[in-house]
């Protein structure tokens, strides 16, 4: 006889109780009832019984040894070329590693057709621009080095606008994507136009055009932005990075900060203008140039005919979306100090068109602005700060703007005559993530002054997400969050994988705190300060609270938070 | 050497070590990577991978749990790839030509054709029903009933909380349950048991 009185022992209660980690009062009124109730009874046999043929599955057979080879390479490429189904994790990457030339052939030749084969062609093409000048003179000398810039300009709109158009579920939508489109059409003069003290405190930034994405790399690494050594466009092949031939001598000056790149010298207009326009657009013009000089040899057009191939092979890849993430919703701290400039100085166009919205909807009065301003700079653990993503816009000190200012104008957007310094990888992470409509996510990087003096990022390393209580509303009707009251015992912990990234999924909405957590002691991130110019002023940094609001649906990224030191 | 000589060797860029450390777990490893992600091949990669992010992110490792850590890793990479999969669906024309006889387990010479059948078709089954299981159910019942990780390890891997941990067990060992019955036909009295009564 089966009955059910005991339908309020779930199956929670039972799988622990077959596990023997049920406490001592539950575990007795379990018996009790298996004793009493045979379906009670049966659902913990058939519990039992399950685990049991779990028990004796049988091993599995290794496909081979996952020993590492004794001369890895740590690098991401290694990775890359290992998987052919693991996520692009490093979707650009610039090679660090000083190897010898037939090892960076090699690694160049071996790679994925794709992109390399427009710098193929268009290095092809500049040899052959050499010998036709003995055969044909300066004229077609001149149709031929037009080619290469029109390639090389294609090319660059290719890579920036695969990172615009990558991912549709961006949280920041189809608005931000195309702002990263427009962004991408006028790359070089993006950072010029920053400017730190006009910044919004909530801003969309479009991920990186290329050149932006290795003067951002640059200035995270403290390299002279204008010593920053070029690399081709066409060379930074997704998931591959070349060992050695990561930079070719440019024919033709790059644009420069005050140069918007349709104005270059030496590219014509058409061709600029194609490369700003979608990869389809630049497949005109490449077959156009390419059949003006097709006569050459046999071996130029054939050159041209692989561009031309790869560029329609890029328009397939913009048809998957399957390219680097399409946009990144990075907020801000209130007192105008960001985390990476690089960053934001690129999102300054899409941050001047979010900033009216936000003006909207979270504009408080200036009163307001006052009182959010002394409350991050006040005492941390005693201050209620304002939401994360909840601030208003402000004007940054002016210390902080006029050196946001100047690193923007030293920007590496002019040409490297002597290509010396080396770039550290520059990695996107995949970080896109599905999202339900109930829950949010939130991904960001962290990096930490490392021992060398360079930032790097915080490498498998605990980090915690609490949830703060509910928000109050103090004397004057402001809403604030204490960043203090967390419950510490229920802090949802993750790791930073070795670029820093971390990736919380599935949070409920609310406000949050980031937790750092070192051999079980846990202590809350603030908001990165802007070190390197409070110790050029000789001032104490201020850190304020780092308060993250969740919304259901949204994916928020951090960006890049970095630290001089961590607690 | 001691697991804890080993690690100190590795971190000063000794591989052999390191791959003393690899040898020891990536049975483990890969039987968790490819009940995760039921495919063999994407399982190699999340277990490749994993190790060589564990080798390269080894300095981060400041001691404790080292077969938490490395799981952790190993099963963030399968995280990944199921990230990816999802965003890119594919269906490899070799897992068509595949039937479910080729599942790669180990052999046993002691045992007869008949069990060796028997236990083939049993482990299959459980295996398919693993598979109808969510990704984050799947990691938890294969470490804790498979492998017979602790609650607090599981906790430690998945970073989930352990309340978290005991209720996707739950969820996981009841859905697997409910999937035995339905194909009862190769399973004990037990699981028809339940049926017959109502």
């Amino acid at each position: 006889m089966l009955s059910s009185n005991d339908s309020h022992i779930t199956d929670e209660m039972l799988s622990a109780f077959i596990d023997n980690v049920l406490p001592e009062n539950e575990h007795k009124f379990v018996e009790a009832a298996i004793k009493a109730d045979a379906e009670v009874a049966w659902r913990v046999q058939s519990l039992r019984q399950t685990v049991a043929y779990l028990n004796e599955l049988p091993e599995l057979a290794l496909p081979r040894s996952f020993a590492l080879p004794a001369n890895i390479s740590l690098t991401e490429s290694w990775l890359a070329r290992q998987s052919t189904h693991q996520p692009k994790a490093a979707q650009l990457e610039v090679s660090t590693q000083d190897s010898g030339f037939w090892s960076g052939l090699r690694n160049y030749l071996q790679g994925p057709k794709g992109l390399s084969f427009n710098a193929m062609a268009a290095a092809i093409a500049l040899a052959l621009l050499v010998g036709g000048g003995f055969l044909y003179g300066d004229l077609l000398t001149e149709n031929l080095r037009s080619l290469t810039n029109s390639a090389q300009v294609a090319t660059t709109s290719q890579n920036t606008e695969i990172a615009s158009n990558a991912d549709a579920n961006s949280s920041a939508g189809a608005e931000t994507e195309s702002d990263a489109a427009d962004d991408s059409q006028d790359s070089s003069t993006i950072v010029q136009e920053s400017d730190a003290a006009e910044m919004s405190t909530s801003v969309s930034v479009a991920i990186l055009p290329t050149e932006t994405a290795i003067a951002m790399a640059a200035t995270q690494q403290n390299v002279e932005p204008a010593n920053a050594e070029f690399v081709d466009p066409a060379i930074l092949t997704p998931s591959r990075p070349l060992a050695q031939p990561t930079s070719i001598p440019l024919s033709t000056p790059l644009p420069t900060p005050d140069m918007p790149l349709a104005q270059a010298p030496a590219a014509p207009a058409a061709a600029s203008a194609a490369a700003s326009s979608s990869m389809a657009n630049t497949v005109a013009p490449l077959t156009a140039q390419a059949q003006a000089v097709e006569g050459i040899t046999d071996m130029a057009a054939s050159s041209i005919e692989r561009a031309d191939a790869d560029s329609e092979q890029f328009d397939s890849v913009e048809d998957r979306g399957e390219g680097i993430i399409s946009s990144r919703k990075i907020d801000l701290p209130t007192d105008g100090s960001i985390a990476n400039e690089s960053m934001a100085n690129e999102s300054m166009e899409t941050a001047a068109e979010n900033y009216n919205e936000f003006i909207e909807e979270y504009s408080p009065t200036a009163e307001e602005s006052n009182m959010g301003n002394q409350a991050s700079s006040g005492s941390l653990e005693s201050s209620s700060v304002i939401p994360f993503n909840v601030n208003t816009p402000q004007s940054a000190p002016s210390g902080v703007a006029a050196a946001s200012s100047s690193q923007a104008q030293a920007a590496p957007l002019t040409e490297s005559t002597t290509p010396q310094a080396t770039i550290p990888p520059v990695e996107l992470p995949p970080i896109v993530i599905e999202i339900d409509e109930s829950t949010g996510a939130l991904t960001g990087t962290i990096q930490v002054r490392q021992d060398n003096g360079t930032m790097g990022p915080l490498a498998v390393a605990y980090i915690g997400l609490g949830q703060l209580d509910a928000m109050t509303i103090d004397e004057n009707g402001v809403a604030k969050y204490d960043a203090t009251q967390y419950n510490e015992s229920a802090v949802r912990y993750t790791s930073t994988d070795n670029n820093g990234l971390f990736i919380f999924t599935s949070i409920e909405p609310g406000a949050y705190v980031l937790i750092y957590n070192v051999n079980g002691t846990q202590s809350r991130l603030n908001m990165p300060t802007d070190i390197g110019n409070d110790v050029a002023n000789n001032v104490e940094p201020t850190p304020a609270a780092l308060v993250i609001e969740i919304r259901a649906g949204e994916q928020i990224d951090t960006g890049v938070l970095q630290y001089e030191k961590l607690p | 050497m001691t697991e804890e000589e080993l690690i100190d060797s590795a971190k000063s860029g000794d591989v052999d070590s390191f791959n003393q450390l690899i040898y020891t777990y990536e049975r483990l490893a890969y039987s968790v990577a490819h009940r995760t992600l039921r495919n063999p091949d994407l399982a190699a990669d999340a277990v490749q991978n994993g190790f060589v992010k564990a080798f390269r992110g080894l300095n981060g490792f400041r001691g404790g749990n080292f077969r938490a850590w490395l799981m952790r890793i190993v099963t963030n990479c399968c995280y990944d790839i199921l990230r990816a999969e999802k965003r890119r669906p594919t269906e490899s024309l070799d897992h068509l030509l595949s039937g479910v006889e080729h599942l790669p387990y180990l052999t046993d010479p002691q045992e007869s054709p008949e069990q060796y059948t028997s236990r083939m078709e049993l482990g299959n089954l459980i295996e398919t029903g693993i598979g109808t299981l969510p990704a984050d159910q799947r990691v938890v019942i294969v470490l804790r009933d498979v492998h017979g990780y602790t609650y607090q390890e599981i906790a430690d891997i998945t970073q989930d909380a352990m309340g978290t941990v005991k209720s996707r067990l739950s969820r996981a060992r009841g859905g697997l349950r409910d999937y035995l019955q339905q194909h009862s036909e190769l399973l004990p009295e037990t699981y028809r048991h339940k049926d017959a009564s109502l």
